[in-house]
């Protein structure tokens, strides 16, 4: 083959990365979601023994580009991330045969001193 | 307010579901009126009941005087449960009774049952213990039925009306909790308790926590607890890229991945956001192809050399022709 393997060692700045997640509701369920993350730069340095030829003509470039796509394709992994903190469910009673149905709604989110608090209302029918 | 969950139900919703219960008709027929025949002192007597206003629900403890004229549905008036119990009103329970001779006895009397709240396998559990009758000054026959008829009806009524299965169920990411603690008070009911693992809390002042239809109360301990399970979901996840490029020397194809590896959360001071932190590790190599570019200018060349033959050919072949 022809190929002349290039190397690159890279960094990210800042590493560790800041990641900001917002608390929303789904319905009842009150989701941590990915809101914002921090601006980043990747740096790629050539490594390893290329000629200087290949190292001016095509290592360097090439990290150039590759500093341009990484961080979008880092920042990608964070998009649409969420995780569950609280779900509510409805509750349902069955008496003499009526059924009744407990439904959580218009839920609000706030903070209660050193407590986070999460106030539903409830639908009865 | 020293615990890791609070879950508040008010008196105003457990009324609002008692109101609904009791405008169905299926149950205004079924659970609110009835009647029964027993043998009361060797007597046949019909007793029939009719709930003929709202009960009400009173998320306050019972008086002193409440206690002492409560009678279990066994007509005992063994000591009864003190602690987190609450009130249910029947303010107008009116009650026949029909005599062998087929005489009707009519009378509208209010009734209140004491019922108490509890866990069973963590779930919240409402019970009716005991109803409270003034029958100090009624006939001997009187007490004779309503002991064995009525307050059991009572209780039953009381005990469908309310229970644990109408607070919604709830579900915490990644969070185990210990044993719960109760108290009623305040017109509310108020479960609290601690993370798996920390001894359960004491029992709670309602009064010294916010008043709301239905709310949950999550300490920092256990926000920092959701954000780390939660955020964790990120550490793994992976991410590449690929493609060639070409430069004047050659082609290179590239391949670079980007993983997160280790992850932390907590939540903000407010706890109403999260704040991670996401180490990155990033690799990246490529592979120049020189040859083919050479390979590919030698053919171009080629095909240059090639045509300017082409060309001086057919000038000549044109110059001999014009003779």
């Amino acid at each position: 083959m022809s190929d002349i393997g290039i190397s690159y060692s890279a960094t990210t700045q800042p590493n560790p990365l800041g990641v900001r997640f917002g608390l929303s509701f789904d319905n009842t369920t009150l989701n941590a979601v990915v809101q914002d993350v921090d601006p980043l730069i990747v740096t790629l340095v050539p490594s390893g023994n290329v000629g200087e030829q290949i190292l001016s003509g095509v290592a360097w470039p090439l990290a150039q580009t590759l500093g341009l796509i990484l961080p979008t394709t880092i920042k990608g992994l964070f998009t649409g991330f969420s995780f569950p903190v609280l779900s509510v469910s409805p509750a349902q009673e069955t008496v003499l045969g009526e059924t009744l149905t407990v439904t959580p709604s218009r839920m609000s989110l706030s903070s209660m001193g050193d407590h986070l608090m999460v106030q539903a209302s409830l639908d009865v029918r | 307010m020293s615990f890791d969950v609070a879950i508040s139900l008010d008196e105003g919703t457990l009324n609002r579901i008692v109101a609904v219960l009791y405008a169905r008709p299926g149950l205004r027929n079924g659970l609110f009126t009835g009647s029964r025949t027993a043998t009361v002192l060797s007597e046949q007597v019909t007793v029939g009941w009719d709930v003929q206003a709202v009960p009400v629900v009173q998320l306050v403890p019972p008086t002193p005087e409440q206690w002492t004229a409560a009678v279990k549905g066994d007509g005992s008036t063994a000591p009864i449960p003190s602690t987190n119990a609450f009130l249910i009103s029947f303010p107008r329970l009116s009650v026949t009774r029909t005599l062998p001779g087929g005489t009707v006895q009519q009378a509208t009397v209010p009734v209140e049952a004491i019922c108490t709240v509890g866990l069973r396998n963590n779930q919240l559990v409402l019970d009716a213990e005991a109803a409270v009758v003034d029958l100090s000054q009624a006939p001997a026959f009187d007490r004779a039925f309503v002991y064995p008829v009525l307050i059991p009806e009572v209780l039953n009524m009381a005990d469908s009306l309310v229970s644990g299965q109408q607070v919604p169920a709830l579900s915490f990411g990644g969070l185990t909790f210990g044993d719960a603690a109760l108290a009623v008070g305040g017109s509310r009911l108020v479960a609290v308790a601690n993370l798996q693992g920390s001894p359960a809390p004491d029992a709670p002042d309602p009064a010294s926590l916010p008043a709301g239809e239905f709310y949950v109360l999550l300490s920092s301990s256990a926000m920092t607890q959701v954000a780390a399970q939660g955020a964790a979901g990120l550490q793994g996840k992976q991410g590449a890229a690929s493609g060639s490029q070409g430069f004047g020397i050659g082609t290179a194809s590239y391949q670079a991945s980007a993983t997160l590896t280790r992850v932390s959360a907590t939540p903000t001071p407010d706890l109403t956001a999260v704040s991670a932190q996401v180490s990155v590790e990033v690799s990246a190599s490529a592979g120049v192809d020189v040859l083919g570019t050479i390979v590919n200018g030698i053919v171009q060349a080629g095909e240059t050399v090639g045509n300017a033959f082409e060309d001086a050919g057919k000038a000549v072949a044109h110059a001999f022709s014009s003779y």
